[in-house]
């Protein structure tokens, strides 16, 4: 993440036009990059929890919506700041911005509904299901919102010509991106194990001293 | 055939309760004026701007209705815990789904039917002109909420906090079809059937077949216990 940090910073040329500004870019775009990695994560982990029953599955897709949630907000926040020098305006109904926004409020949702549950079975249960509609209702807001919104298109579609050296600086930061989120997702997943085992014990003795 | 029937014996039920009460129609109905007055009052509608925000204002109220009256679906099972004897009937437990999907969507689109005078006086939308058109997009449009709206119903019914989540779980799994119905309906309006008004037309028929497939196939993971 350091050595990342340090090739975006040092390593890579000034954009001529944009400036600066343009190393946003750096972390912009592999934080999106991780959002939709995430998402398919929740996905996988809700099919395979629906289909074997095992916990981890299911805590897997937890961690990975909060850890999607968290990337998700870093490219929407990263994007404004990076649009209104350059596009003038903080936000504009362009397909992509409208799709990760669309996402976000669904993942979003996602979390809140599962915040304010008790009953873990019937959580989990519930959960994998919005896990995978969620995933399946991304590409339909993309095709949906790309025909709304055709004449908006502002985001270079495929095969950028970059510079190499902005090249190997912005898969360093893929790279590093990718090893925070897998240890992330990680720690995620191990928390939420020893949250487990907490409230389990913490049963236990409540049974103990009933008694 | 008799999963046929099933399906068939579950929308009737729901039906001939929805015909004695009348309660989720006529509440869905009258709420949908009200956001027709909201909308007037809050845009200041009138002039040339009434055909290019018509179809927004028509399918927005329509979407809330949606959510009001879909949250209601699975109450009637509750009493006398009615849910109990649906599930010990035998067979596929998918035959609830259709039956209710069936039931919301003709309750659904019986409302469109009640507001869209209101809608085409309101807006001085000549509606005699596009009849046959507006009664297709209504239907299509109405299917969509529903097939994921049905899912989320009984996601939401078993939801401690089911009043506030369903709006926030459904809203944003019906953002794509409200764009591509508004879309389509603004092209009635004028009369304008090119490309993307036919894409946008298919993009709601694979929504629709996406989340009938999905949900029908998650239904059974929910309805267990």
């Amino acid at each position: 993440m350091v050595n990342a940090l340090a090739t975006i910073l040092l390593y890579a040329p000034t954009e001529s036009v944009m400036g600066d500004t343009q190393r946003i870019f750096y972390f912009h775009v592999p934080a999106a990059v991780n959002t939709f990695i995430c998402f398919f994560i929740v996905f996988v982990g809700s099919i395979q929890f629906l289909r074997t029953r095992e916990a981890y599955w299911d805590k897997l897709a937890l961690s990975a919506a909060e850890i999607g949630v968290v990337f998700c907000l870093i490219v929407l926040i990263t994007g404004p700041l990076w649009a209104k020098p350059i596009w003038g305006v903080y936000w504009r109904w362009e397909p992509r911005l409208t799709t990760v926004l669309i996402m976000f409020t669904n993942y979003g949702a996602y979390l809140i509904m599962r915040a304010h549950e008790n009953n873990l079975d019937r959580i989990q249960r519930i959960a994998s299901v919005i896990g995978i509609v969620a995933f399946l209702n991304v590409p339909l807001v993309y095709f949906a919102v790309d025909l709304w919104a055709a004449d908006q298109q502002l985001h270079p579609q495929r095969n950028v010509e970059i510079d190499p050296k902005m090249r190997i600086a912005l898969y360093t930061s893929f790279a590093a991106h990718i090893v925070l989120l897998t240890f992330l997702i990680l720690h995620r997943i191990h928390l939420h194990q020893i949250q487990e085992t907490v409230l389990l014990l913490r049963n236990r003795v409540h049974k103990q001293i009933d008694r | 055939m008799i999963f046929l029937r099933r399906v068939l014996i579950i929308f009737f039920k729901d039906l001939r309760m929805e015909w004695r009460t009348k309660q989720r129609v006529i509440t869905m109905a009258f709420f949908s004026l009200l956001t027709l007055l909201v909308f007037n009052f809050s845009l200041k509608i009138g002039g040339a701007v009434l055909h290019e925000i018509g179809a927004g204002v028509l399918w927005s109220t329509l979407l809330f209705a949606n959510l009001l009256g879909i949250g209601r679906i699975f109450d009637a099972e509750k009493e006398n815990r009615a849910i109990d004897a649906l599930l010990i009937t035998p067979g596929d437990r998918s035959a609830i789904y259709f039956g209710k999907l069936l039931a919301h969507f003709v309750s659904l689109f019986l409302v469109c039917l009640l507001v869209l005078p209101f809608f085409c006086i309101f807006f001085s939308i000549p509606f005699e002109m596009y009849l046959l058109p507006l009664f297709g997009i209504l239907a299509l449009g109405s299917l969509c909420f529903t097939c994921v709206g049905t899912l989320y119903a009984l996601v939401s019914y078993n939801l401690r906090l089911r009043e506030l989540m369903l709006p926030v779980l459904l809203l944003p799994m019906l953002m794509p079809a409200l764009i591509s119905t508004v879309e389509v309906t603004n092209r009635i309006f004028s009369s304008s059937y090119d490309d993307i008004f036919w894409t946008h037309l298919k993009m709601l028929l694979v929504f629709a077949i996406i989340f009938v497939t999905v949900s029908h196939m998650l239904f059974e993971y929910l309805i267990e216990e």
